[in-house]
């Protein structure tokens, strides 16, 4: 018939339910001594092996400056957005709107400059508030009236690409883009190119925020056991919504720099970004010796995927097993990522 | 009136063979604690039997075989004096046996029709598995009549009272002729004296239609008044079995609490000229009807109740944890209303909850990062936001010294550590917050004795400095030894003070328990 077995939790056997509690955990327990180094050392080995590949097979091009700043270059957006969202997975919240998010930033922040000829300044002044608003308005359903994270994202996610074609009239706007706003893309800084000094500051900023601060060790204790961070007298709605507005913020300011990099807008900008900046994320975690997503350990893991992505351009193996290994990426990352606990 | 089993027959042997449920020899255990020890009941139909015991006496774990929930580690379940095997609740529905947990488990969303008869042969499916509704509305017309319960089969089962909603769970055991057992655990939790007499006419309704009751309460007085006989339990064993006529309430509570210990007197402490720290006027909130009571400087008061009294929602309420929705709470000399945990926490309030594993611990958190995590404010570098990590090193070790944390240094993570340095750990964190009301809920429950006494000497010290404790346990033994002073809670809200010196487990039980007289209308109906 159709009834549910007991509670698992017997009043009448309360000391024994909890003996067998501690004895399921001593079992979990044996697992972790193993599992962190094979982990660890099992990733790491995996991308030196690829790269000594791609070195043998192509030495002059794949250990090239060239190639390493390119690398470089093609990491810094996806670099900014990865460890943007690494903020919020810090809580167990997934922002699946980074995409959407990134694209409409970027298309406003162009579409005032180009079609209402605003200067550029105020434009990305106002493409920064906007993100902060839909962070908000994330941080609204998912913390305050307890929206899955994942399904109002992705929602939201898809009303922001929506709303990318409503600002840029479906159109591929390259003109009328300020010289400023494309020096801010472009423009190298001691010969490094300005992106990339971004995605190092957001890096380090965010690195310094999550595992520096005081702020950033509640977001920690949030991840763990949200009900224990809220008897601790934790604000764990506004701590998800501060993870929600900084995940935005790092996606709309990608938006500007990629549009600012290609000198353009363009249809489906965000979309890339949202499986790179997971995966790396993931990866971070899987990397790290505690096993927690961290902000450096998702900036360190864009690299390294892009690193790989390129060789294989390099290699010249044909352009689907990118995706290929972009997928796989993330399917191995989050089951080598022990502490993460997405189906609690 | 049935025929009343006599204690003194040999279990088994009146039934065995007849129409009946019956359990030989049953033994049950986890890890090592007895759950069940060598129990043989034998259950006739037409007889409500009512088994008492305290938590932890074996009561549930003998539902739970007779339900299917739970497999005996040996004995015999026989029905209708045929040994069968019952692994899973579906197979214990099979043959006749319908449990009606504490929480109740409906399909909210469906019709009362559909719950009473859905998984039953009884439900109406035309060709190709369509249900034929108006048939489906007769037959739990039909069932329901037979309750005599006036419910309407069309209704929504959310839409029912609690009380609506037992009574279509009862029903079960009259879809088909099939039913033999019903087992009832706590029924009248969480219903008013009207709703429960309904109740109880319903049961002996099921026990005329010649099917045994299985009736598993803490309130003695509905036993007695409803159950033709009584099963006694302790330690897993049964220690008495007979009508119930044999049993006053004196003797049941005895038979519940166990022989009386020898009482370690607590440490006389004159109350009356100590400063109020803690002062509750009619205050309530969810789970909790308007109480009154004061925590003065200095005290560990023990709050006592049975499961389901409200103690720990009290606690929540005092913690912040759920909002008040009247009456009046001052800490110290100010009145508080707290929107949070926050708020609490400011005025000087720690909340030690009951399910450290749940609600308290960061499992992946070093023991340095857990131990500090409800003082992070104070471990900042300087007016930065920046957290000094030499500051929170020498924090964390003056925790793990002062409360004797075993690890094997400040890099373990909370979660290897036992259960016992566990709570230490959650202790300390609040502690160290420098909080002055501290409300303990269920403090020591899985730890070993020694660990027990170190945090009560932790309270004690914290105590001692000014500061007063609000201490829940189930452990009645432990709440005499620690508490100056016990509240008495019963039906959510606070029925009586009582000072623990020279007062038994048995008596304290007693004050749990419930005194209200039963209506005169049950006991004469039981009787007659």
């Amino acid at each position: 018939m159709t009834r549910k077995p007991l509670s698992p939790a017997p009043a009448a056997a309360g000391a024994g339910a909890t003996a067998v509690a501690e004895e399921t955990e001593l079992r979990g327990e044996r697992w972790r001594g193993l599992g962190p180094r094979v982990r660890r050392y099992g990733v790491i080995g995996t991308f030196l092996l690829a790269f000594a590949v791609f070195a043998i097979l192509k030495p002059d091009e794949f250990l090239s400056w060239d190639n390493f700043s390119n690398i470089l270059s093609s990491s810094a957006v996806p670099a900014i957005v990865a460890c943007g969202i690494t903020v919020p997975l810090i809580m167990n919240d997934f922002d699946l709107s980074i995409g959407g998010v990134l694209a409409f930033v970027g298309s406003v922040v162009v579409v005032l400059q180009a079609t209402n000829e605003w200067n550029y300044e105020m434009a990305m002044l106002v493409g920064l508030l906007v993100a902060v608003g839909i962070g908000l308005l994330n941080g609204l359903l998912i913390a305050r009236l307890g929206g899955s994270s994942f399904v109002i994202t992705l929602a939201l996610g898809s009303v922001y690409s929506g709303l990318v074609l409503w600002v840029t009239n479906s159109q591929t706007i390259y003109s009328g883009l300020k010289p400023g706003f494309l020096s801010f893309g472009q423009d190298s800084l001691l010969g490094i190119r300005l992106p990339i000094i971004y995605a190092i500051v957001i890096a380090i900023g965010l690195f310094l925020l999550t595992e520096r601060t005081v702020l950033g060790r509640k977001f920690y204790a949030v991840g763990e056991n949200a009900t224990a961070a809220y008897l601790t007298g934790m604000p764990v709605e506004r701590l998800r919504t501060y993870g929600l507005v900084l995940s935005a913020l790092a996606a709309g300011f990608g938006g500007m720099v990629l549009f600012a990099q290609a000198g353009a807008t363009y249809a489906n900008a965000g979309s890339p970004f949202l499986l790179a900046g997971f995966s790396a994320a993931f990866l971070g975690a899987a990397l790290r010796r505690n096993g927690r997503f961290s902000v450096l350990g998702s900036a360190i893991s864009v690299v390294l995927v892009q690193a790989v992505a390129t060789g294989l351009v390099i290699v010249a193996l044909p352009a689907w097993t990118i995706n290929v290994f972009e997928g796989s990426i993330l399917a191995v990352a989050i089951l080598l990522a022990p502490q993460v606990r997405i189906w609690k | 009136m049935t025929p009343v089993k006599n204690a003194s027959d040999p279990a088994g042997a009146a039934n065995a063979t007849g129409r009946g449920i019956a359990v030989q020899g049953l033994n049950k255990r986890y890890s090592a604690v007895v759950a069940l020890a060598d129990v043989s009941l034998d259950f006739a139909p037409g007889e409500i039997t009512g088994i008492v015991g305290k938590n932890g006496a074996g009561k549930s774990t003998l539902i739970k075989v007779l339900s299917g929930a739970v497999r005996p580690d040996s004995g015999t379940i026989l029905v209708d004096g045929h040994p069968v095997s019952l692994s899973q609740p579906s197979d214990a529905l099979h043959r006749g046996i319908l449990t009606m947990h504490q929480q109740l488990e409906t399909f909210g969303g469906l019709t009362v029709a559909e719950n009473l008869l859905l998984g039953t042969p009884q439900f109406p499916r035309g060709a190709g598995g369509i249900v034929r509704w108006r048939m489906l509305w007769k037959r739990a017309a039909a069932v329901l009549e037979k309750l005599r319960v006036e419910i309407d089969p069309r209704a929504s089962m959310d839409g029912l009272s609690v009380a609506d909603r037992r009574m279509v769970t009862l029903a079960r055991a009259l879809v088909d002729d099939e039913g033999r057992m019903v087992i009832l655990d706590e029924p009248t939790e969480s219903l008013t004296a009207a709703e429960a007499e309904h109740l109880f006419e319903r049961m002996r309704e099921l026990r005329d239609r010649g099917i045994c009751v299985i009736y598993v309460s803490h309130r003695l007085e509905e036993i007695s008044a409803m159950s033709d006989r009584i099963v006694a339990m302790r330690d897993g064993k049964v220690i008495a079995d007979g009508a119930t006529a044999e049993f006053d309430r004196s003797r049941l509570v005895g038979l519940i609490a166990g022989p009386a210990e020898a009482q370690p007197s607590p440490q006389a402490r004159p109350a009356s000229e100590r400063k109020p720290l803690v002062q509750a006027e009619e205050l309530q909130g969810p789970g909790v009807e308007p109480s009154s009571f004061t925590l003065r400087e200095g005290e560990i008061v023990g709050l006592c109740g049975l499961a389901g009294s409200g103690r720990s929602a009290l606690a929540r309420l005092l913690a912040g944890a759920t909002r008040a929705e009247g009456g009046e709470l001052r800490i110290g000399e100010e009145a508080h209303s707290f929107g949070g945990p926050h708020d609490a926490i400011l005025a000087g309030v720690v909340f030690v909850p009951e399910d450290r594993r749940q609600q308290a611990l960061f499992p992946t958190f070093t023991l340095e990062e857990d131990v500090v995590a409800g003082s992070l404010e104070r471990l900042r570098w300087g007016r930065t936001p920046f957290l000094s990590r030499r500051a929170q090193k020498r924090a964390a070790a003056e925790a793990i010294a002062d409360f004797n944390i075993a690890a094997s240094g400040g890099e373990q993570l909370t979660q290897t550590l036992s259960g016992g340095n566990q709570q230490k750990v959650v202790l300390a964190r609040w502690l160290s917050t420098g909080g002055r009301v501290l409300v303990l809920d269920e403090p020591t429950q899985g730890i070993d004795v020694g660990t027990r006494a170190e945090i009560s000497t932790q309270v004690r010290a914290a105590v001692e400095d000014g500061g007063c404790a609000l201490w829940i346990s189930s452990d009645f033994e432990e709440i005499l030894t620690v508490s100056d002073r016990l509240l008495i809670m019963r039906e959510h809200k606070i029925v009586a003070e009582l000072s623990p010196k020279g007062l038994s487990q048995a008596e304290l039980l007693s004050a749990c328990l419930s005194e209200e007289p039963q209506p005169s209308e049950a006991r004469a109906a039981a009787n007659g």
